[in-house]
């Protein structure tokens, strides 16, 4: 595989928001608009570089019956630190994600591409693989988010695209509405990917 | 690439790494804490002044000088404590802060942070500005985890800004509970919270004003 | 008037059991954990695909999740406050759980094996099931809860996880008989289904003030 394959494969390919559907929690929970959905998504990018850096540092140390502990430590250090600076210099954007950041730790995404990069690689194709997948994330989150946002209170990133007397569909900033976008958007995700990385016939 | 074999799962082994993981994380955890405390600290208190300065009417006093702290209950029984007092926790989570402002030396009204535990996700802090006249002047919403999008936005217009300009003689009520608040959308109970909080803010006025 | 007493306290009782009985209510149907919190959400779609399934699920989950909201609380109260670290909560209250799960793995294998080889392979997903570090976070650094309190919200957060994915089950073993359009099998159709129980949930609100 090509240094560069390690960051583009998270992105479309094996997107792991659309394409692999895990880390949901944050997924349906942060993305009421396109701003949370990004914010939310340059914290999990940040949480993934930094530990798959110090995990693909120590991955000839660790025995491999204890491997998920030591990587979930790493991951929570990580979490830590970033809740703890969003606390400090973005106090506002920590209020708005409120409970999901911690919850960062127990999303599935980290320790997901922990397992499949950073438990193999060297340091540099693993800062790459988090940095790719987190892209990709930032990228299902905008997405996401601008639709929900969108159909649901008519601005985009709030900036107002819909007139104003135009009656917005309510319920897509609500529960229901992240359930019903979101399906549709795996569904549409699928047929675009399938046509940009064209299944070889078995 | 070369493939070194990972570590033996010896007992040693095992609890070595993750002690080693642990102990690292938990010194590096503490510097970043000890850096950032301070900074946490005083952009809250910035926040504080800042805020009190939009919420009130013109004032060139510094309100800071003369605030005063009360604590109250579950049965809204207001004390007044010291100000340089230290608090635990959970006196915390029930201080209110009184910002007196004057122009002139005549008193224009106040900045009080009051709270709720009644919010979607417990407990939430705003700062209300209230005139020398009783009237809402701006309320600003200090702290809160109430669902992104939804109780959220009680950040926003127009839901906040509806209270200025109301007098709190009588508590605010939401519209569901015959009220006349115009609650946020699916977010009836982050509306009532924020009712509740304001109505804690006029109590404490009139204690501080007696 | 009120002369006789009552053998059996009512009000009394009801007074002292209220808010907790209120509590179940709220987060089993009106804040359902999975349906608008949104904690919980990759077994939600993961094995829901059959309803025995699903209840082995909850079962293993509800276990791991109040034992682990109980042991978190008595750590964070014991050791983390007196000792001014309550910053390191997030790596604790994941060992917590995730030894916790590893113990009660073992304890499981050897002392009831046909439990273990029901609910075994579902424990190691449980973990990264963000239900379980969300209900401890929740019971502990925001809403504050006593013990006691901590415990019943524990429980009544498993009850709402379970109702969410049995009722989800249920509609996914249905929707395998019907014709949906190619692109939308599968999980696409699933989460509009899981959309519309939502909506259907949002008809709770108000019933717990």
């Amino acid at each position: 595989m090509k240094l560069y394959e390690f960051f583009t494969k998270g992105l479309i390919k094996e997107n792991i928001i659309f394409g692999m559907v895990l880390g949901l929690c944050p997924t349906l929970a942060t993305t009421t608009s396109a701003k949370n959905g990004i914010n939310m998504g340059i914290a999990m990018v940040i949480v993934m570089v930094g530990s798959n850096f110090f995990i693909s540092l120590i991955r000839h140390m660790v025995p491999s019956k204890v491997r998920i502990p030591v990587y979930i430590v790493i991951i929570a250090a990580f979490t830590t630190i970033i809740e703890l600076l969003m606390k400090a210099y973005t106090p506002d954007i920590y209020a708005q994600l409120g409970i999901y950041i911690p919850l960062i730790v127990a999303n599935c995404v980290p320790l997901v591409s922990a397992e499949s990069s950073a438990a193999k690689y060297p340091p540099l194709p693993s800062i790459l693989s988090g940095a790719g997948t987190g892209v990709g994330v930032i990228l299902a989150f905008a997405v996401l988010g601008g639709v929900r946002e969108l159909l649901g209170n008519g601005t985009l990133y709030e900036i107002r695209v819909l007139p104003q007397n135009l009656k917005t569909f309510m319920i897509f900033v609500m529960p229901p509405g992240a359930f019903i976008c979101l399906g549709f958007l795996v569904a549409g995700f699928a047929k675009v990917r399938d046509r940009i990385y064209p299944k070889k016939a078995a | 690439m070369s493939h070194k074999k990972a570590r033996p799962d010896t007992l040693l082994n095992m609890a070595g790494i993750l002690i080693a993981v642990a102990v690292v994380s938990g010194v590096a955890l503490a510097y970043v804490h000890s850096a950032t405390a301070s900074i946490c600290l005083a952009a809250e208190s910035a926040k504080k002044i800042e805020s009190a300065k939009k919420i009130l009417p013109d004032f060139d006093n510094k309100p800071s000088d003369k605030m005063r702290r009360f604590l109250v209950d579950a049965n809204d029984n207001i004390k007044e404590i010291d100000p340089e007092s230290s608090l635990d926790d959970k006196s915390k989570e029930c201080l209110c802060e009184y910002f007196p402002a004057t122009k002139g030396g005549v008193p224009v009204g106040a900045a009080i942070t009051t709270f709720t535990n009644k919010g979607y996700s417990g407990h939430f802090v705003l700062m209300v500005g209230i005139g020398a006249d009783g009237k809402v002047t701006e309320v600003s919403v200090i702290d809160h985890k109430e669902t992104p999008g939804l109780g959220a936005q009680m950040v926003e217009d127009p839901f906040r800004t509806q209270f200025k300009g109301r007098v709190g003689g009588k508590p605010f009520v939401v519209k569901q509970d015959g009220g006349d608040v115009q609650a946020i959308t699916g977010a009836t109970i982050s509306s009532r919270a924020f009712c509740d909080a304001l109505n804690r803010a006029y109590k404490v006025f009139a204690e501080a004003s007696k | 008037m009120h002369e006789m007493k009552p053998v059996f306290d009512l009000i009394g009782t009801y007074a002292v059991f209220a808010p907790f009985v209120l509590m179940l209510i709220s987060y089993t149907f009106v804040h359902n954990p999975v349906l608008t919190q949104f904690l919980g959400m990759c077994p939600f779609v993961g094995v829901t695909s059959r309803v025995d399934t699903s209840l082995g699920m909850s079962y293993a989950t509800a276990f791991v999740v109040t034992m682990s909201t109980i042991v978190s609380w008595l750590i964070n109260t014991t050791i983390l406050v007196p000792l001014k670290i309550e910053f390191l909560y997030i790596v604790v209250f994941i060992l917590v759980v995730a030894s916790l799960v590893q113990i009660i793995e073992i304890i499981m294998k050897k002392v009831t094996p046909a439990l273990y080889q029901a609910l075994g392979i579902y424990l190691p997903l449980i973990t990264t099931n963000c239900i379980v570090l969300g209900t401890v976070i929740l019971a502990i650094e925001i809403k504050h809860f006593d013990l006691f309190q901590s415990a019943v919200f524990a429980i009544a957060n498993c009850f709402g996880f379970a109702l969410g994915l049995i009722v989800m089950s249920g509609i996914r073993e249905q929707l395998e008989l019907f014709d949906v359009p190619k692109a939308m099998r599968g999980i696409p159709i699933a989460f509009v289904a899981a959309g519309l129980i939502s909506l259907a949930f949002m008809g709770f609100s108000g019933l717990v003030k």
